[in-house]
């Protein structure tokens, strides 16, 4: 290959048009650098030669040199020549972070005024010539530039505090390159390993929350082991995936959120791959936003990319093992408030409520769903209207009835018992949950290179009774020198996720919380109401005459809890191979295989429900089988200097190949089985096999594609990228299949270019980018395919309902993207600001056609979705004392995210829907942001913009009565609309947070992250349940007599009374009192009224503002002094981690969680049944020996 | 410097590799596992023949709801827990997406070179496009046909289209079926001009079995019940058709040869809507209307039933009584006579009055869904003759068509009974046997069915027989009432202005929010998507 001729005389082409002719070389693990110029750090390194090359060089080349042992330095003097001199003491040290005392590697050390400088190694370490007086500059990603002078000390310990500093920072783009944040023109932040893994959240795309401008992270219900939902910005897709594509090492990972964990009305969420990543092994973590930043990445990167490189490890002196320890504790701790003064009972009368009683007149309970809503005595409900017909469907849960006084009343079961309050019923099913971790990892290098391997055992028990899983992960890094010119990165980690029975959300009976807000009264006991569920015999406790039994099963919630279970165990492979190839001065080679290979199984087992073990079981099984590959090469030219100018450029042309392939088998056996209990599918009594024929499932892709990007640089403060990429998809039609895109981004470097005096403004960036991106489509979906089936003995064929597009193209973005990035006080002070504003084109949407087109809907290039924003990042070192250190970081974005058309004839597109037509939809509608709720809603008067109540007329039409019984009704029923209309909106406002990190001399810091989300509604189903039923403590105010006078139809005097605000069609003003009942009528939870008197969804529509404390951290390092003297470890450090504290704002009443939005799909702001909000503290030990 | 161009040309080579490897396998790979990406005309028609079905919602919220109070064929004492707009959305939903597929065959027909080769299989086609947009038309009155259906072409035009007028719909389904009439070749195996033999569907067609002679017979059998449909409002139309189809050498469906639905022919098909429609819960409201039973019994005593198909299609109370509904008078009963009653006929819940024969609404084996029977022919001839539409008024032919008509539908339901022999539904040993020709004569002497009196008592009779036949065809009656107003009713009946007024279903609330425009635009024109509008043909 490159023989030492040739790097001579790149050398002598480098000494040549070095300033003032010195050529420095640092070393850094064995390694030599070349310098290429004096003047410059930047774009540092024109080879990397081993010392040996090194030595044979510089003889070859004649240089005089003198050599030490293990130590060279060799230096041009100003007429030209070369002398080497014996290296000058070197100062040693490390750097930690000042945060947690954690080492950080990679942080560049390097000495001002000079081009002088070396990296940390990974347990933070540096060895620095410099003599005395000399100012070391110690900087690190993510934290604060450290200046330290060089003292008689020849060892320092250096502690950086956290921030962000834009001076010379390195960070990681697409397709892997390293490449200086000044150079940058778009927008992308970085977060390092040690913070991930410090945060303790869910996962480690949780833990960006809060941090990182405009990166919206939402997990539904908070529950570790769920999905994450990520969106950078907005939304670019309708029904499309909006999130970032996610590259491991180089190997795009596929993180699709399962199915049943996008639905709204009861997800099942079992989270999706990102959940295996473990926090421990990574290095560090690029987010790209937008499609300018990840252009490279084609179509895939429409929505931003996050980058997740894992560690290596890194040269150090021996093996080096490191130990980490997490518990955490999972604390549900806030509850929903109910109102725990009364008891069981429907809105069936306008007297006051009394007990139903049994045939001999004694109070009962309840007799369960009928006198719900009949009532007892008059076999009607008030004014002799069916309640059903007045409130359509509420749940089993209805407390309107008695106060729970203590009143001796029989059971449910038929025993006595004193109805009394049970306020723990709330939290009566719910546990502490816990997380264990460990992780050990050895890592170690040497001239040849490095090694880390490592293995984390997690253990999860969730706040769900009998759900938790436990995941294995085993990592190996290593980073290869093959030769002088070759080297050979390989990550290879293996993970085992077991999940057991994975939390049931929303509107489901095999939890408590949807039981709690709609099938269980008040009077409810908890578990000794149902802790029985099993009986001696082994079969299921069918709890005969428990009232509450919601929409059938409420009653067996223990039993589906315990005897219901289904497991999924996920095993994940995937790793990468990497050869860099230096071919000549100019020249590189890369080229990359990547696998991601997963292997899931499913397993369900429902115990039958009988004694005989033979009834009322279920048995499923899945297996899926998921491989994807990438192949990546890429060769780069680049030249600095071009013919001595100023001018530097660098042109990749690149490619990969990409393909996945997926299938899916999976049955379920829920006959009667032949013998008892026991799971095959073979287990079933009769001859038919019937239940048991497998589903299937399939998924192929082929991606090919080339790309090749142009990075040109003038004097270190102008930049400008190119970037072209073709992609030809397998998922599109055959004309469709090619599709390019370019994009352009520049940075300019004023504050460099127009020499700003430091003291005014210390750094400052402009940047711009433009991009085009396209997305293909899901495989399959552009075939036209005909449904099959048999009639009388013979094959039929027909078209489908739903018609693929005719001619699908892929979705167009265009975004462009403005950012100023300025720095104040020699960089104590950042602040970056993003604009961005994008178009999606051509946006495949399923539009419903008329049934007499043929077809239900069609698949259409359609609508335009427009997205913009801004993000601010402000981070600033307050007080920056060697004793105490304070740091800010705060960020801030909204966006603005409008459907601004679709085809003609159609103008929204739903997303979701909770209840079918019952219920409320969130949909993309036409002018308006995406995410809107639509329900029914009040009919508003056109001149006093009230609310419009039922007229006589419209009683007598509504509900059947005649006119004394309409005139009785007055005051009662609002009017509502037709149909669904848009009745609120679930886009947020503004979104941010805020980071503050102290720092104390002896190793201590404190960090606390605030975060919040501003504006944006929900449709909160636990609200309008809770009112509607009476279980909400609003409910008390007129039933406790804090009402208006009312009579009621016995003569009782009350202060029960309300008016409805609102007029009527005639303009006058409601002042008609009537029973409290008909204000809580009005929160519709489902929609299902007769001749068109549709409940009302918009009362349950509530703006969800909240400001909570995401993470308080306390981080401890240990000295080194003293870990020394306990001489078993190298270094130790302890962390205290809570995260999800509490709210500190909520504008939810009631103690519904605002995280509460059911699933992780495109749609949000439907919240029903939420779980408990859940805080969880932790602690980390981190020990090194 | 060698090894560098030795890189360069090796990229170059991989490169070029890649770039013709790049897209080799993607149409393989994008193929859907799980279904066909083409099909041909067989099995298409095959799944056009199983949507002549009628859907249970139809039945339940459409036929038991609307059709039988409004025709008094049967009663009810309350709306069902079915919506009507759920059964117009199972009628609406039905006849488009047959149609889709319809003219996909249509396009496929279009293809082929020799078109004549095409010419029994384009016969059936127009059959079964006819029947099916007739049923429709019929029901809403205008409706989307002539551009409808056509979503699958990806023509934008084509997924937002216009209302057609009922009768330009009606004179260009007859023409259909005019041509099909025509061009039927029944030979047994026919050649066109061109010395190709004529295409068939072989066992794909499972209504008629692929019988030429039988479709011939079916369309022009079609042609005169639609010619007559439309005779009040377009004489001049519809006289020469009649007279036509009378005239056709095809001749028409023949006793004992009905076109129905019969699940035992079809493969053992579970026909389960029927029992579904009646049965499930919130249903069960049908009645036995006075006006049927009157048609049937001079009293209410078993010895009064003079005609033998009363104990085919009705039966007693709980009681055990013959117990007639009168609408708008009789009140209560407001249970579901067949709650109790999946395999025993004898528990009735309890209901007050008689109600719809058990075994009859209970097989989904062996009792059909008739489309078009014998019975209706003979009707729509004696009508024909005692009108003298088209053809020569004659009162005698027209007698002699009103008895075979009479007699045909009662062989018709004795045979269904006889041969419906199922394990749980039994109902040939449960059954009276055939009725004997005395019993017959009874019938035909009774002065209900007698066929004397004046021409227009003739027609009046032969509405009734006609409408009695269509006692499992309510929609039939429905379209007669509607055409003639000349069915029964009971004089003590006092339906209410829902039934006296219920002249067409509403438009499906799809087409309000999806096609928003036409639908306007058509609603406009005929004044509100009401039931009370009339259809184009009523007088």
């Amino acid at each position: 290959m490159t023989s030492p001729i040739a790097g001579q005389i790149g050398l002598r082409k480098a000494m040549d048009g070095g300033e003032g002719h010195c050529i420095p070389i640092s070393h850094s693990n064995n390694l030599f650098k070349v310098m290429n110029k004096c003047g410059k750090l930047n774009n540092p390194t024109l080879r990397l030669l081993t010392r040996i090359t090194m030595l044979q060089l510089l003889l070859a080349g004649g240089f005089a040199m003198n050599t030490s042992a293990g130590n060279i330095h060799g230096r041009s003097t100003p007429e030209g020549k070369v002398s080497f001199e014996l290296p000058k003491p070197a100062i040693k040290g490390t750097v930690v972070s000042g945060k947690d005392g954690t080492p950080i590697p990679g942080a560049s050390v390097t000495i001002e005024g000079t081009k002088r400088g070396v990296t940390t190694d990974a347990q933070g370490r540096f060895e620095i010539e410099a003599k005395e007086g000399d100012v070391l500059v110690f900087s690190g990603i993510g934290f604060a530039t450290t200046k330290v002078t060089v003292g008689k000390e020849a060892v320092l310990s250096i502690k950086l505090g956290e921030g962000k500093s834009e001076l010379g920072e390195v960070v990681v783009t697409a397709l892997g390159i390293k490449r200086s944040t000044r150079s940058l023109g778009y927008s992308q932040e970085q977060i390092g390993g040690t913070e991930i893994a410090r945060s303790n959240a869910p996962n480690v795309v949780n833990a960006l929350s809060g941090k990182m401008a405009g990166v919206n992270i939402t997990s539904p219900n908070g529950v570790d082991g769920g999905s994450t939902r990520i969106i950078i910005g907005g939304n670019n897709t309708i029904t499309g995936d909006n999130q970032p594509l996610i590259i491991v090492d180089g190997m795009p990972m596929d993180n699709t959120i399962p199915a049943a964990a996008q639905d709204v009305t009861a997800p099942k969420d079992w989270g999706s791959a990102i959940n295996l990543i473990n926090p421990q092994d990574i290095e560090d973590m690029s987010v790209l936003k937008g499609p300018a930043a990840a252009a490279l990445y084609g179509g895939r990167g429409a929505n931003g990319v996050i980058l997740i490189t894992t560690k290596k490890g890194s040269k150090r002196p021996g093996l080096g093992v490191d130990y980490n320890f997490g518990y955490k504790i999972i604390d549900p701790y806030r509850y929903i408030k109910m109102q725990n003064e009364y008891g069981a009972g429907g809105m069936v009368s306008l007297n006051a409520p009394q007990y139903q009683t049994d045939a001999s007149g004694n109070p009962i309970l309840t007799d369960g769903w009928n006198q719900m809503f009949v009532d007892q005595k008059t076999g009607s409900g008030p004014y002799g209207v069916a309640v059903t017909d007045q409130v359509s469907w509420t749940g089993s849960g209805v407390s309107w009835g008695h106060k729970m006084d203590g009143t001796q009343i029989t059971w449910w079961d038929g025993t006595k018992k004193a109805d009394v309050p049970q306020p723990d019923n709330i939290n009566s099913y719910y546990r502490t949950g816990n997380q264990v971790t460990h992780n050990v990892s050895i890592s170690g290098g040497n001239e040849w290179g490095t090694l880390r391997a490592s293995y984390t055992n997690l253990e999860n028990t969730a706040i769900i009774p009998n759900s938790n899983y436990s995941q294995n992960t085993f990592n190996v890094g290593t980073s290869m020198k093959l030769s002088k010119r070759v080297t050979a990165l390989v990550n290879v980690s293996y993970f085992t996720n077991a999940y057991h029975n994975a939390p049931a959300l929303g509107n489901t009976e095999g939890t408590l919380q949807s039981n709690l807000i709609y099938a269980y009264s008040r009077n409810y006991r908890g578990a000794s109401d149902l802790g029985n569920y099993k009986l001696a015999d082994g079969s299921r406790n069918n709890f005969t005459n428990f009232p509450w039994y919601g929409n059938g099963d409420a009653q067996y919630l223990y039993w589906y809890t315990y005897e219901n279970n289904e497991t999924v165990t996920r095993r994940k492979l995937i790793g990468s191979a990497q050869i860099n190839y230096e071919a000549t001065d100019f020249l590189n080679f890369m080229g990359r295989a990547s696998i991601d290979e997963n292997s899931n199984e499913d397993l369900t087992i429902d115990n039958p429900t009988d004694a005989t073990g033979t009834v009322g079981g279920t048995y499923g099984h899945g297996l899926i089988s998921d491989i994807a590959n990438n192949y990546d090469w890429l060769a780069t030219l680049h030249k600095e200097n071009i013919a001595k100018s100023d001018f530097s450029a660098k042109l990749s042309l690149g490619g990969t190949f990409y393909k996945r392939s997926m299938y899916g088998i999976s049955g379920t056996n829920s006959s009667t089985y032949a013998n008892p209990g026991l799971t095959y599918f073979g287990n079933y009594s009769g001859t038919t096999q019937t239940s048991q024929v497998p589903n299937e499932s399939w998924y192929d892709k082929e991606l090919n594609s080339v790309y090749s990007f142009l990075n040109l640089a003038y004097k270190n403060y102008l930049y400008l990228d190119i970037t072209a990429r073709n992609d030809w998809s397998s998922t599109l039609p055959k004309a469709q299949w090619s599709y390019f895109f370019p994009s352009f981004s520049a940075s300019y470097v004023f504050s460099d270019a127009l020499n700003i005096d430091p003291s005014v403004l210390s750094f400052g960036k402009l940047r711009a980018a433009w991009a085009e991106g396209a997305v293909d489509v899901p495989p399959y979906i552009i075939n036209t395919i005909y449904n099959t089936s048999s009639f009388a003995g013979q094959p039929t064929a027909s078209l489908p309902s739903a018609l693929p597009a005719v001619n699908y193209k892929p979705q167009i973005n265009k975004t462009a993207d403005i950012g100023v990035n300025l720095g104040f006080l020699h960089n104590r002070v950042n602040f970056d600001f993003r604009y961005y504003h994008g178009r999606a084109i051509q946006q495949l949407l399923n539009s419903p056609l008329p049934v007499t087109s043929g077809v239900s809907s069609i698949i259409i290039n359609t609508g335009v979705l427009e997205n913009s924003g801004m993000e601010m990042i402000l981070r600033a070192t307050v007080i920056d004392k060697s004793n105490l250190k304070w740091d800010v970081s705060l960020n801030m974005s909204n966006n603005y995210n409008r459907l601004l058309s679709l085809t003609q004839g159609a103008n929204r597109v739903d997303m979701a829907n909770i209840w079918g037509a019952s219920g409320n939809y969130i949909s993309a509608v036409v002018g308006h942001e995406f995410g809107t709720i639509m329900g029914y809603d009040h009919v508003y008067d056109a001149t006093t913009h009230k609310p419009l109540l039922q007229n006589a007329a419209q009683l007598m039409q509504n509900f059947g009565v005649d006119a004394p019984t309409a005139a009785a009704m007055k005051g009662t029923m609002y009017q509502s609309t037709s149909t669904i209309v848009p009745i609120g909106n679930a886009t947020p406002k503004f979104r941010g947070g805020i980071t503050n990190t102290i720092s104390l001399k002896g190793g201590f810091s404190l960090s606390a992250l605030i975060d919040w989300k501003i504006g944006g509604q929900i449709w909160s189903g636990t609200y309008a349940s809770m009112m509607q039923q009476g279980t909400a403590p609003e409910t008390l105010k007129e039933r406790d007599g804090g009402g208006l006078p009312y009579t009621t139809p016995d003569g009782t005097a009350t202060k029960w009374g309300v008016i409805l605000p609102g007029v009527y069609s005639d303009g006058t003003t409601n002042t008609t009192v009537v029973h409290y009942y008909y204000k809580y009528m009005s929160y519709g939870v489902w929609s299902s009224g007769p001749n068109g008197n549709n409940w009302i969804h918009s009362t349950g529509v509530l703006n969800d503002t909240w400001y909570k404390l995401r993470e308080l951290s306390v981080n401890y390092a240990i000295p080194g002094k003293i870990v020394k003297k306990i001489k078993a470890f190298q270094a130790l450090s302890v962390s205290l981690v809570g995260r999800d504290l509490f709210y500190l704002f909520s504008s939810l009443p009631d103690h519904i969680n605002p995280e509460g939005s059911n699933g992780a799909g495109n749609a949000q702001g439907i919240e029903f049944a939420s779980l408990p909000g859940v805080r969880s503290v932790g602690v980390q030990v981190r020990a090194s020996f | 410097m060698h090894c560098s161009k030795n890189i360069f040309l090796l990229y170059g080579l991989s490169g070029l590799l890649f770039f013709s490897s790049c897209t080799k396998n993607f149409l393989d790979l994008n193929a859907t596992h799980n279904a066909p990406s083409s099909t041909t005309i067989g099995p298409l028609v095959n799944r056009i023949d199983s949507s002549l079905l009628l859907g249970s919602t139809e039945q339940g919220s459409v036929h038991n709801d609307y059709y039988y109070p409004v025709t008094q064929l049967a009663a009810t004492t309350a709306f069902s827990a079915f919506v009507l707009s759920n059964g117009v959305n199972d009628i609406w939903d039905n006849y488009y997406s047959t149609l889709q597929d319809i003219n996909l065959v249509q396009s496929m027909i279009n293809a082929v070179s020799d078109k004549e080769s095409m010419n029994n299989i384009q016969a059936i086609l127009y059959t079964l496009r006819a029947y099916k947009t007739f049923r429709v038309t019929d029901q809403f009155g205008d409706i989307p046909y002539f551009s409808a259906g056509k979503a699958y072409t990806g023509s934008v035009s084509d997924f937002r289209v216009a209302y057609d007028s009922q009768q330009l719909i009606y004179d260009s389904l007859l023409n259909d079926l005019t041509w099909a009439v025509n061009n039927i070749n029944t030979a047994s195996s026919p050649v066109t001009a061109a010395g190709n033999a004529y295409q068939t569907l072989g066992s794909y067609e499972t209504v008629l079995g692929g019988n030429m002679a039988k479709w011939q017979k079916f369309a022009n059998s079609l042609r005169l019940r639609y010619a007559m449909q439309m005779v009040e409002k377009d004489p001049a139309t519809a006289t020469p058709i009649i007279l036509a189809a009378i005239n056709s050498s095809a001749g028409f469906i023949e006793d004992s040869a009905d076109v129905c639905m019969w699940p035992a022919s079809l493969g053992g098909y579970d026909l389960t809507s029927r029992w579904f429609s009646f049965s499930t819960g919130g249903t069960g409201l049908v009645r036995m209307s006075s006006t049927m039973w009157n048609m049937v019994s001079d009293d209410t005593t078993s010895a009064a039933i003079f005609d033998p198909r009363a104990l085919l299609f009705v039966e007693t109370n709980a009681a055990g009584s013959w117990a007639p509904y009168t609408i708008g008078v009789s009140q209560g009963d407001n249970v579901n006579a067949y709650t109790y009653a999946t395999t025993d006929p004898t528990k009735k819940n309890g209901c007050l009055f008689s109600i719809p024969n058990w075994y009859l609404i209970r097989d989904e084996w062996y009792v059909p869904e008739p489309i078009m029977t014998a019975a209706e022919v003979h009707f729509l001839k004696a009508e024909a003759y005692a009108r003298g539409l088209g053809v020569g008024l004659s009162l005698a032919t027209a007698q002699t068509e009103y008895i075979a008509g009479i007699t045909s539908s009662v062989n018709f339901w004795y045979n269904v009974a006889a041969n419906t022999s199922d394990v749980t539904e039994n109902w040939s040993a449960a059954a009276p046997s055939a009725p004997t020709a005395a019993q017959m004569q009874t019938l035909f002497t009774n002065t209900k069915v007698a066929f004397t009196g004046t021409a227009a008592d003739a027609v009046t009779k032969i509405y009734a027989q006609e409408w009695l036949s269509f006692f499992r065809q309510p929609w039939l009656a429905f379209n007669l009432w509607r055409r003639t107003g000349k069915t029964p009713v009971d004089p003590l009946s006092n339906p209410s202005s829902t039934y006296t007024t219920f002249y067409r279903l509403p438009y499906a609330q799809d087409e309000a929010v999806n096609n928003a425009d036409n639908y306007n635009a058509e609603i406009a024109k005929i004044g509100g998507n009401s039931s009370n509008v009339k259809v184009w043909w009523m007088p």
